[in-house]
């Protein structure tokens, strides 16, 4: 709400004389919004049960057959509502709307299990099936211009419109499980599955897991476990794991419009083309990495390096339009992902009064699209305005492309006669992938009190921040300030002349022109690096004499803040941390989030 | 053989029964739940062909041209958001992407199902298939002339052909073709027997195939004279096949649609919702300076019972002196739930004759008599009083005069073309009728386009990524993928 609008003026002046909201912009989009506190509202309510029926058939020590079958229901319900007289609740009819849907998720699975062991060899040997079967259903009523005030049902309404959906799927597997373990130092894990599901084609509907993972106690095996090294383990794994997808996609189907008014039926073709032959998605990995623990654990050290390659992951892509339709099911292509992990803790101190434990993690890791299929150039992840996250073979999965400024060869920004700046090519601005994470985590305990911290570091990596945006054209934002009331010069060259820009603007025509008319990115895609107090907890434990004629086992106090502060943040005023949407590109943009919160708490634990 | 491995055979024997009975049932489920139960697989095409023809007249009022062409053509401004394009602005680029999605997932894949339905064998129905290629001439006509060069032959073929990076073809290829299918189709709807066309699914005419010939060659007749500064010949030779024709004459030949649907019409929601739209001050000084019966059709008076209208291009300082909010709304007549939208009326063919016997025929007798027939049909069409279309057909406005007369016709054929501004944008981009002068004052906005009114929409960035090497070879044909890079039809 613009700041020139008192809040008390548009608390005072909800409605006029005709029962109609008194707006406070001419904008219809908008309520005023002490009238919507009143006269909009939404309810939602969920009722869930679950349930399982287990049977377990010892048949011998060494043989044993499990058969489990779980249910997991659930039922939502929500209504909303907005009341008559406002021209942003349906041009000031008032609407209702009812939306039910039930979940069900039926899942059953048998295991036969034998374990044996031969002098040093340990092994234990399954086979089982399963059986999973998704249901849900919704069905949602929405009514527009309201009979009677302050009713809401959905017979109040004169207008009714109506929607149903039903989605069910089912995957049966079958698998086998193999556990070796040979002398306590060499374990080996193996396991096999195959899925074969109703989402897709039946071609193509089978698909194979299987694992195989080692590890290795060398410093058991070759007895170099002492005062130094008090373990060293190597271990190793390989695995393969198919996916299928959400059903109905590879089927052309007509949907049929609800047209209530209509002597004629009127079909619909969805936007989405199917696949015809979707094949399963497949995605392969193995890891090499070692855990060792030097001085009685006083210093432990995990590495790992992996390596994932998933092929065919199935995406519904945006496409041209010119083909008829805006996205295409496909099986998209080949994505690499590898990295690195590493872990160090260390205990410097530790006594009965006093111990200090610090760790301190690391991952780095690389996502690069290798192919797309179908001839595709590039696959649009997502977009926010003018901005998109994309995939393009040879780039990392997940660049940010976005409109630059208008620039000479040199990059100097090409200003017209007006002050402005123009707009340029389409580039690649950024990346949501940050090059490197880590944390430092710290334990500090001084007798029964002890004091934790975490903190979290961000390197590189960016997002796309509309919030900024926002702020910077609706004149908001701090920068804005600078040539407010003395103009403002533009860095750049006379598109014209070739010299210096010396022709002012205003920083409102400025931001206004660079961001919304010519919607240019550069300037608000930001950098992400963060360094973040995440945590820190000082916590008391009682001691056990004060305890000890009690019920209480134990009992302990913790104060704990948490998202405290950055030490460190290049975005400046925006939490990297607060984007907006779900997926694989959520960290990609920022769309006027609600500033992130720093919250305190006590917390008292009692055992009995 | 033993009794025990007998029991134990039969023991297998049963396992492998039980088994086996548990997959095929697992198979059959599965094979079960891959049947969309929110859809169906096949439909009678007349259930696509009333979604296409449905989709195209209630397109008269999407963004293309609520955005876009209304206010290029000066008939309106809109507030908010939506004023850059009337300062000639140059962002839009997701907008130009929905467009583009709007009219290919509308109209054309909806018609292009049906040209399929109905020339498969079984299916095949050449009545039909004749009316489904007169929209499908509608919206491929809307799209080469909102961008230029589009995907034409590949295009809207994702499903049928499995293209979904479709070549892009000439516009002048594609206005040939759109010309040659029109005759085929007016060819096979003259001897067509009705029973096999749309009885009770034809939105428009109640399956009237003589006025959907009309229709259609009307239409053909439109896209002749689009074609006039750009190969003058076919323009010729097709306008004289057209001629030969039945046209649409009255307002009773009209295409139009009433939307029941929904809130109805959707240019009432533009009146009363946002962006608000406000009428053009060039468009009421025209009406008020005519003494124009059509002014209290078109537009609605403001709170103090006055015509004012909002000036176009305005940049922001001065728009904001401008009092938008109290100007003048859109006629209730065109902006109510039941308001027609309309896709072509006889008033604009009587027009488009007007223009065709003056510069085909050199007759400005006949040029005239279409000229006053295209006004009387306008005026009828909005049921003006008698007495005053008696009074208005007397006035010289009425009457072309040999001083500038294609101008005359150009802006009775502005006022025609109304609600369907869309088409009222291209015909000025066509004849530079009526003139829409360069923004030179100081409070009006250049824009992207040095002050003139823009030539067309851009193809999106979406689409320079999605169709790369395609939209970069249409892009080299047309010298450039600007706002004011001209199509090939407005060579005038």
């Amino acid at each position: 709400m613009p700041r020139d609008i008192r809040l008390e003026d548009v608390r005072n002046n909800t409605v006029n004389a005709n029962g109609e909201e008194i707006k406070w912009n001419l904008d219809n989009t908008f309520n005023n919004p002490y009238w919507a506190l009143e006269n909009k509202g939404n309810n939602s309510k969920r009722d869930r049960f679950q349930g399982l029926l287990s049977a377990n058939w010892q048949i011998s020590d060494k043989f044993n057959i499990n058969a489990r079958s779980g249910m997991d229901y659930t039922i939502n319900e929500f209504t909303s509502f907005g009341e008559r007289g406002a021209q942003a609740v349906s041009n000031g009819l008032g609407n209702y709307a009812h939306n039910t849907s039930k979940i069900r998720i039926w899942n059953s699975d048998i295991l036969a299990t034998y374990s044996t062991s031969i002098s040093d060899l340990g092994i234990t040997a399954s086979v089982g099936a399963n059986y999973r079967d998704d249901y849900s259903t919704s069905l949602n009523v929405r009514g527009e211009d309201s009979k009677t005030p302050n009713f809401y049902n959905i017979n109040n309404y004169v207008l009714n419109f109506s929607n149903e959906s039903t989605n069910q799927k089912a995957i049966y597997s079958f698998y086998a499980l193999g556990q070796f373990n040979y002398g306590g130092f060499l374990y080996l894990d193996a396991t096999l599955r195959n899925d074969n599901s109703s989402a897709l084609p039946r071609d193509n509907d089978s698909y194979w897991y299987h694992s195989e993972n080692v590890s290795l106690l060398f410093s058991k095996l070759f007895g170099l476990e002492g005062k130094v090294l008090n373990l060293g383990k190597l271990r190793g794994s390989y695995a393969r794991v198919g996916n299928d997808t959400s059903p109905y996609r590879f089927q052309p189907v007509f949907n049929i419009d609800e047209t209530p008014t209509l002597p004629y039926t009127v079909a619909s073709i969805p936007s989405s083309l199917p696949s015809f032959d979707l094949r399963p998605e497949t995605s392969i990995s193995w890891e090499v990495g070692t855990d060792l623990g030097f001085f009685d654990n006083r210093i432990t050290l995990d590495l790992t390096y992996y390596k994932t390659n998933t092929t065919d992951q199935i995406l519904a892509v945006p496409v041209s339009g010119t083909s008829g339709y805006s996205s295409a099911v496909i099986n998209a292509g080949e994505i690499e992902n590898k990295g690195f992990e590493g872990q160090v803790n260390l205990t410097p101190f530790d006594s009965d009064n006093f111990t200090w434990d610090i760790g301190f993690n690391f991952t780095k890791s690389n996502s690069e699209v290798i192919s797309l299929n179908e001839g595709l150039e590039r696959i649009q992840l997502g977009s926010l305005w003018t901005a998109s996250v994309e995939a393009r073979p040879g780039e990392e999965f997940g660049t940010i492309y976005g409109n630059d400024f208008l620039r000479d060869n040199f990059g100097r920004k090409i200003i017209g006669n007006d002050g402005l700046a123009k707009r340029g090519d389409r580039v690649a601005l950024g990346d949501i992938n940050p090059d490197w994470y880590g944390g430092i985590s710290t334990g500090i305990r001084y007798k029964n009190l002890s004091l934790n911290a975490l903190v979290s570091i961000q390197q590189g990596g960016e997002f796309y921040s509309y919030g900024r945006g926002y702020r910077l054209f609706f004149g908001t934002d701090a920068r804005t300030v600078e040539g407010r009331e003395t103009g403002l010069v533009l860095e750049g060259i006379n598109e014209f002349t070739g010299f210096e820009n010396d022709i002012p603007t205003t920083p409102l025509l400025t931001y206004f022109t660079d961001i919304f008319a010519n919607e240019v990115a550069t300037d608000i895609v930001l950098d992400a690096s963060n360094v973040k107090l995440r945590e820190v907890t000082l916590t008391f434990d009682f001691p056990q004499k004060i305890l000890h004629n009690t019920f209480i086992q134990s009992a302990s106090l913790s104060a704990i803040g948490r998202n405290l502060f950055f030490f460190y943040n290049a975005a400046g005023d925006i939490d990297p941390d607060a984007t907006f949407s779900s997926g694989p590109t959520s960290t990609a943009f920022e769309h006027s989030s609600l500033p992130s919160t720093r919250s305190y708490g006590l917390n008292l634990k009692l055992n009995f | 053989m033993t009794m025990k491995s007998n029991t134990l055979h039969k023991k297998y024997l049963a396992f492998i029964a039980v088994i086996g009975l548990l997959f095929y049932s697992c198979e059959k489920r599965l094979e079960d739940l891959r049947e969309n139960p929110n859809a169906v697989t096949s439909i009678d095409d007349a259930a696509l062909f009333t979604k296409a023809v449905r989709d195209f007249f209630i397109g008269t009022t999407d963004v293309a041209s609520s955005q876009f062409a209304g206010q290029h053509a000066h008939y309106f401004v809109t507030g908010s958001t939506w004023r850059p394009a009337d300062q000639y602005g140059d962002g839009f680029d997701g907008d130009y992407n929905s467009m583009l999605n709007g009219i290919y997932g509308g109209t054309i894949r909806h018609s292009e199902e049906v040209l399929e339905i109905t020339s498969t064998e079984g299916t095949q129905n050449e009545v039909r298939n004749a009316l489904a290629n007169i929209i499908s001439v509608l919206g491929f006509a809307k799209v080469t002339d909102a961008y230029g060069d589009v995907p034409y032959t590949e295009g809207g073929k994702g499903k049928s052909e499995g293209i979904i990076q479709p070549v892009y073809d000439s516009q002048e290829s594609i206005y040939a073709d759109l010309i040659a299918r029109l005759g085929n189709s007016i060819a096979v709807l003259q001897t067509a027997d009705p029973a096999r066309a749309y009885p009770g699914s034809d939105p428009i005419y109640d399956n009237d195939l003589d006025k959907w010939v009309r229709f259609a060659n009307s239409l053909r007749l439109r896209l002749a004279m689009r074609i006039r500064f750009a190969n003058e010949a076919l323009s010729r030779a097709t306008v004289a096949e057209c001629l030969a024709e039945p046209l649409m004459e009255t307002p009773d030949d009209d295409a139009f649609l009433i939307q029941t649907e929904g809130m109805g019409n959707p240019w009432l929601n533009r009146r009363t919702g946002f962006p608000s739209v406000k009428m053009s001050v060039l468009l009421i000084d025209q009406l008020q300076s005519t003494l124009d019966p059509r002014l209290s059709v078109f537009v609605n008076p403001d709170a103090n019972g006055a015509f004012s209208g909002i000036l176009n291009g305005l940049d922001d300082s001065a728009f904001g002196m401008a009092d938008f909010a109290n100007k003048s709304d859109m006629g209730l007549t065109l902006s109510s739930a039941d308001s027609k939208l309309y896709v072509m009326t006889a008033s604009e063919v009587w027009l488009l004759r007007a223009e065709a016997a003056l510069v085909y025929d050199g007759d400005p007798v006949a040029a005239n008599t279409n000229y006053t027939r295209g006004i009387q049909t306008s005026l009828e069409q909005w049921e003006v009083p008698t007495a005053e279309i008696d009074a208005f057909m007397a006035s010289p406005t009425a009457m072309l005069g040999d001083v500038n007369p294609e101008e005359q016709i150009g802006v009775q054929m502005w006022l025609a073309l109304i609600p369907n501004y869309f088409e009222g944008w291209t015909y000025i981009r066509r004849t530079g009728y009526p003139v829409i002068a360069q923004r030179t004052a100081d409070n009006l906005s250049q824009g992207a386009t040095n002050g003139f009114m823009p030539s067309r929409f851009r193809y999106s960035s979406f689409e320079l990524g999605a169709n790369t090497a395609n939209v970069q070879a249409a892009i080299e044909r047309m010298g450039g993928n600007a706002t004011n890079t001209p199509v090939w039809w407005d060579q005038n």
